[in-house]
């Protein structure tokens, strides 16, 4: 049983490096960057609002 | 902590983070926070990356350390923040299961947390302070501007 659950997990170990990230950066932020434009579009014009009355220091958290 | 994540840490100016989920598997996660066309405005992204570079934000792995995971992406805001004090994060759960879970990840940090950072829960559009068990499909997280001064 333990001898199939080790072989059922992945292996990241061959390719998971620092440097391999480093290399990958500019694919994986273009891409993340095109997922957040997709659904920032998506925003309401009542949200862009309350973000920007946020920026303006109108909204307080009472929290 | 992951290893992995603190090697993120240590590594650009915090817009990316990694670490590997140990569960039942071994997965690579990501955490990005990209700019949007709202002024200082980013958004958060979590979500699998897989060996080709792309990176799964809908992938629900059932990988039995949820809550390591979401106590990771709540200290990379914290690391986010610290370099970008201007920063507004906004989190949006895309379903109502992921909102539950992020409640509870933002409720527990807000413990340690809460008298440095601003947390707004949106209710459709309407903004109000986070309160601890209730779900919001949208979450801004800013650093409170009187607590800047050291």
């Amino acid at each position: 049983m333990e001898t199939k659950i080790k072989n059922e997990k992945r292996s990241v170990s061959d390719w998971f490096t620092s440097e391999k990230l480093e290399e990958f950066r500019p694919t994986i932020e273009a891409a993340a960057q095109e997922k957040v434009d997709r659904l920032v579009a998506a925003w309401t014009p009542e949200f862009r609002a309350a973000l920007r009355k946020l920026r303006e220091g109108r909204i307080e958290n009472r929290s | 902590m992951n290893e992995a994540f603190y090697e993120s840490i240590l590594s650009g100016k915090h817009m990316m983070f990694w670490f590997e989920s140990i569960g039942r598997e071994s997965i690579i996660k990501a955490i990005l926070f990209r700019p949007t066309s709202e002024p200082d405005t980013y958004k958060m992204l979590l979500g699998d990356l897989d060996p080709d570079g792309s990176i799964n934000v809908e992938s629900r792995s059932n990988n039995g350390d949820t809550e390591k995971v979401l106590s990771i992406a709540a200290r990379s805001i914290v690391f986010f923040l610290s370099d970008h004090p201007e920063a507004k994060v906004v989190i949006e759960a895309s379903t109502e299961s992921r909102a539950r879970l992020y409640q509870i990840a933002i409720g527990r940090e807000m413990e340690d947390l809460g008298n440095y950072l601003n947390i707004l829960g949106f209710h459709g559009e309407k903004p109000e302070a986070f309160q601890s068990g209730k779900n919001y499909k949208k979450i801004i997280v800013s650093l409170k501007t009187d607590q800047l001064n050291f």
